[in-house]
């Protein structure tokens, strides 16, 4: 259990590295320093909480929660490969996040389903899977936000707010559909691997079952009209970012509300 | 001051003087050489040379050392005069309007003029060439010497060293190039988007030529008179000309639209935009009009997906990049001081060059003579030549510990006193010729 240090460190760290972020902000091109201190404090937070995800999958009992930090950790690198590619502001948005399912994993640990033994290959893949669409949700989401707060700084003619830190609507643009295709592949083929899973391999049906599988496809159907909306009915920009706010939220709510009833949403 | 020398430096600029009477104070090319030699004409003025500009008339020289405030203010009085006419610029009017320095802060002023510290817009480049320009008119009319010259030369330096130490070239402040700046900050880089320029007018010549630096992946201009377009394209050599009536073919596939014509009525209304944005599946279009009265619509920039800036938008830019700039200009000035400063101490030294000189100069006769009578009459008269070659190094090594001791005393005088003084003090002690009977 002596990866608990690592998650209790990760948690200071996504709250500092979050109000350093959203100081910055306001006006990011200029506030230089706590963006390099939040994105600092973020990379930490992402060691310390990849090392507790690792820890808690291998070495301890398995429970629902483990996934929820490899979740954290997968969404924290994605952020950190985006902050060194040019879109710096995410962490302000996945980093208070990371602190709030953190927190909730930590108040909710260890009371939710003991899966017991360590699933098997297709099982895996299915949670893999599963966790990649998630933080390619939460992703497009973070990038959502940004475009819309861009969008907003552009027509209200504010700009000074368009920086280095805050990237061009074009990219921004790209960037959001880019995440949504591969949130889209890896929820078609967790469902698929969740379909096989459930239909062939285990013998007694998973309690909440239904529940999860509707919610699932509801997340998944709701990610291919944005895509829709987006690459066949030619829907703005704005319209496909409000769109992404809106399929996080149905995220959000699988998730959390699933991880109440128990297992992997 | 330096060798018995003044720099100074006389003008008026765009704070001292109003634009009629810097109308009327402008030199043509022709007038400034004319002027040159009568300058030097003067027996106080040895250097001379003139930089003329529309917000700017400055006399920069180097003279004698009694080349006083009046002298200097008197000197301008009648260049003025012999350029324009007496009475052209009432002499009370000019001297209320003229500044003028000496010494280092004439240095000083001449570093910041020539690095646009001092100009209207601050950090612009221009002044930089007109100033290169006014000292090669002044090297072929023979008026520029050495002393000018290192001082052109380190103005010049200053200048590189203000330019890349600071960011005060960093943002653009002219409405065109903000436009294109505005247009490479909302695309991340125009170089893969397609730009339309509407117009072929100067704000519009301005704006293609900087959009064509960064590349864009096609220009398309468009004008009224179509041969215009065409014009400008071939000077260009790039791009695409069309005329006004193509404009519902072309707008859809424009990402960015610059707009500087000088029509009296829009030329692009909503429907069209509204057209091309369908037609664009919603992509974003950024609409800069930069043309007075608009040529777009303001309500354009309500629809979703188009970003419309116009000239008060870009205004307000540029009032920021000037805040900007003005920052950096403090940092610049700070690096003038200090280039200043370096030049006053080569000048300085320049200075005390003939009675440090004539010091060791004095010391040589003395040893030369002093040896000579004792080796022919004294007691040392059956020295061998080893025995009077070592004696005469020894002299020399003397002579020249002592010179260095003085000099380093001159250079860095005890408090309360100055280095003229010490070299006066110098001379007056030992019988040291002055400079030109030095040099005759």
């Amino acid at each position: 259990m002596y990866y608990h240090i690592f998650l209790i460190l990760a948690v200071f760290a996504y709250a500092l590295a979050s109000g350093l972020f959203l100081h910055a902000f306001p006006a990011a091109g200029k506030r230089r320093l706590p963006r390099q201190a939040g994105f600092a404090l973020y990379l930490v937070a992402a060691v310390c909480v990849t090392i507790a995800g690792a820890g808690s999958w291998f070495m301890d009992s398995y429970y629902s929660q483990n996934s929820g930090l490899v979740l954290i950790a997968v969404i924290s690198w994605i952020t950190v490969i985006s902050y060194l590619r040019g879109l710096q502001l995410m962490g302000l948005f996945t980093a208070p996040l990371a602190t709030l399912i953190l927190l909730f994993l930590a108040l909710t640990y260890p009371g939710s389903e003991h899966l017991g033994s360590p699933p098997g290959p297709v099982a895996t893949v299915h949670i893999a899977l599963a966790i990649l669409g998630e933080a390619c949700g939460v992703t497009a989401f973070a990038i959502a936000l940004l475009y819309l707060f861009q969008q907003r700084a552009l027509k209200k003619k504010e700009l000074g707010f368009i920086n280095a830190a805050t990237p061009s609507l074009d990219r921004l643009d790209r960037s959001l559909i880019i995440s949504l295709w591969c949130g889209f592949t890896c929820f078609s083929l967790a469902l698929l691997t969740g379909a096989i899973y459930t239909q062939f391999i285990i013998p007694n049906p998973v309690p909440g079952l239904a529940l999860k599988v509707v919610w699932a496809l509801a997340v998944w159907a709701w990610y291919l009209a944005t895509l829709l909306a987006r690459n066949f009915f030619g829907q703005s920009g704005g319209m496909v970012s409000r769109m992404s706010v809106a399929g996080f939220l149905l995220l959000a709510v699988s998730f959390f509300g699933l991880l109440q009833i128990g297992g992997e949403s | 001051m330096s060798g018995g020398k003044t720099i100074f430096c006389v003008g008026a600029n765009h704070n001292t003087a109003h634009l009629d009477l810097r109308e009327k104070l402008f030199l043509s090319f022709d007038a400034i050489e004319a002027a040159l030699p009568d300058i030097c004409a003067d027996t106080a003025v040895d250097e001379v040379m003139i930089l003329s500009t529309c917000n700017r008339l400055e006399v920069i020289g180097a003279g004698s050392d009694d080349l006083n405030d009046e002298k200097i203010i008197r000197l301008y009085q009648a260049m003025q005069e012999k350029a324009h006419g007496r009475g052209v610029i009432s002499e009370a009017k000019l001297r209320e309007s003229i500044y003028h320095f000496t010494g280092k802060e004439a240095v000083n002023h001449i570093f910041q003029v020539a690095s646009g510290l001092d100009s209207l817009v601050v950090g612009e480049t221009q002044i930089t060439g007109q100033f290169k320009d006014a000292a090669r008119v002044s090297r072929e009319r023979k008026t520029m010497g050495s002393l000018l010259d290192r001082i052109s030369q380190d103005a010049l330096h200053a200048c590189k060293k203000v330019r890349t130490l600071t960011d005060i070239g960093r943002k653009p402040v002219s409405i065109s190039h903000v436009a294109i700046d505005l247009a490479n900050r909302l695309y991340g880089h125009i170089s893969g988007h397609k730009l339309l320029v509407i117009g072929a007018g100067e704000m519009a010549v301005v704006a293609s030529r900087t959009a064509l630096k960064y590349d864009p992946k096609e220009m398309f201009i468009m004008n009224r008179t179509l041969s215009k377009a065409e014009k400008l394209v071939t000077e260009l050599g790039r791009g695409q000309a069309f005329g006004l009536e193509d404009l519902s073919t072309i707008l859809p596939q424009a990402d960015v639209i610059i707009s500087a014509t000088g029509a009296e009525e829009a030329i692009i209304d909503v429907d069209a935009i509204k057209r091309a944005r369908r037609a664009r599946k919603n992509q974003p279009l950024f609409l800069i009009d930069i043309a007075l009265p608009r040529d777009i619509e303001p309500e354009c920039g309500n629809l979703e997906d188009i970003y419309l800036f116009d000239i008060d938008d870009l205004k307000q830019v540029v009032g920021e990049h000037m805040e900007e700039r003005r920052a950096a200009a403090e940092k610049g000035r700070r690096i003038i001081e200090e280039q200043a400063d370096a030049t006053m101490r080569w000048l300085n030294n320049i200075r005390l060059k003939p009675a440090l000189s004539g010091f060791r100069n004095y010391l040589d006769d003395l040893i030369k003579r002093e040896t000579e009578k004792t080796l022919t009459k004294g007691a040392l008269r059956d020295l061998n030549e080893v025995q009077v070659k070592g004696l005469m190094r020894l002299m020399q090594s003397v002579a020249g510990k002592i010179a260095g001791d003085a000099g380093t005393h001159v250079n860095t005088p005890p408090e309360g006193f100055y280095q003229e003084q010490m070299a006066a003090a110098l001379a007056a002690l030992f019988p040291i010729p002055d400079k030109k009977e030095q040099e005759s």
